[in-house]
């Protein structure tokens, strides 16, 4: 009696954490998260971004699969000899309670060849790997036009 | 006799060495002018522009033939996700703001510098995106950096296995003004702001 009523307490301290654990904001959360619509004449489009590290320690993310887009990748924008250019990088390291922003003329995620079509106000999952476990992010699709502009560089 | 004699050739004397004065200050200010000229040769801003054809539609597309009393001259690459439909978005969306008649005196013309993957039909479609009558152009290899490059436009294509596309293009992100004759007229770098596109095509209508 006495090892069923510890089994007990000890699940239900499980039962508790878990339902703590599930009140608790997320580790990685996203603001203003939105795909483009892929244009006529191109297999490629972006994505951005505010994506808010609500943990105590530095959150590593590597992005992994974006449904229905064939590849997905972390891609920054640099400049060279007065042109510019983009690369992929592997993962983005937010700090603790820190913002990370993909934005227009910025970091961003490069999306490719889509095999299905994808149409203006549908959600999204973007899934990532953040410090090695799986999270899945909830993007809208929008038009072009939709998203913000900066007014400069 | 001889005081008048004395005087007739200090007077001679007098207006041989005033012509050869003349001579001095003349080929003096020649001088000046040749040098200054040769400073400013080598000083001055070159001018950019010219004409140059691509294919439109599996058609070629000639600027001297095509222009507008101004023209604005992008250029990029289809697969580009985020400078080149960032700069034509703007564009489209300053276009979209210009009342009938600047429409009309106005053109823009975007330069894809992907010759081994964009074809002249997706440039196209491409560009339309953005605004109904932008002009999506592309070429060869060549046909494209000899077109680009009196603009003192540029691209580099960069090798990148570990990324899908396997390639990515680094290219001029600046949006030039053009005259009538193909002339750069102004220009603007990296060109992110709605309203400052507005402002210049205004500005040189």
């Amino acid at each position: 009696m006495k090892i069923i009523l510890t089994n007990f307490l000890f699940v239900g301290a499980l039962v508790s954490t878990n339902v703590f654990a599930k009140s608790m904001a997320p580790e990685i959360s996203a603001t203003e998260a939105r795909i483009l619509v892929p244009m006529n004449g191109t297999t490629v489009t972006a994505a951005y971004a505010v994506l808010k590290n609500n943990s105590a320690e530095a959150i590593s993310l590597v992005i992994t699969q974006v449904k229905p887009f064939t590849a997905v990748e972390l891609h920054e924008t640099y400049e060279t000899a007065g042109k510019m250019g983009m690369r992929k990088i592997e993962k983005v390291l937010i700090p603790a309670h820190q913002s990370f922003e993909l934005k227009p003329g910025g970091n961003h995620i490069m999306l490719f060849d889509p095999t299905d079509e994808l149409k203006a106000g549908e959600i999204v999952d973007v899934n990532l790997s953040a410090n090695g476990k799986a999270i899945t992010l909830k993007f809208k699709v929008v038009d072009r036009s939709e998203t913000s502009v900066p007014s400069h560089h | 006799m001889e005081s008048a004699a004395a005087v007739d050739i200090a007077a001679v004397g007098l207006l041989s060495l005033s012509n050869a004065s003349k001579i001095i200050v003349a080929v003096l200010l020649t001088a000046v002018v040749v040098v200054a000229g040769l400073v400013w040769l080598k000083t001055r801003e070159p001018q950019l522009g010219g004409d140059f054809t691509l294919s439109y539609r599996e058609q070629p597309w000639t600027l001297s033939e095509k222009a507008k009393q101004l023209n604005l001259l992008y250029v990029g690459y289809v697969k580009c996700p985020d400078i080149c439909p960032l700069s034509l978005s703007n564009s489209g969306q300053a276009f979209k703001k210009l009342n009938d008649d600047e429409k009309s005196k106005v053109q823009l013309a975007f330069i894809s510098v992907d010759a081994a993957h964009d074809t002249p039909t997706n440039v196209a479609d491409y560009a339309e995106n953005f605004y109904s009558d932008f002009i999506g152009l592309t070429g060869t290899e060549l046909e494209i950096k000899n077109a680009i490059d009196v603009f003192g436009a540029s691209f580099m294509v960069e090798e990148n296995p570990k990324s899908y596309l396997g390639y990515s293009i680094a290219h001029t992100d600046r949006l030039f003004f053009l005259d009538k004759r193909g002339n750069v007229i102004d220009s603007i770098a990296n060109p992110r702001s709605v309203e400052e596109i507005l402002t210049k095509i205004r500005g040189h209508l």
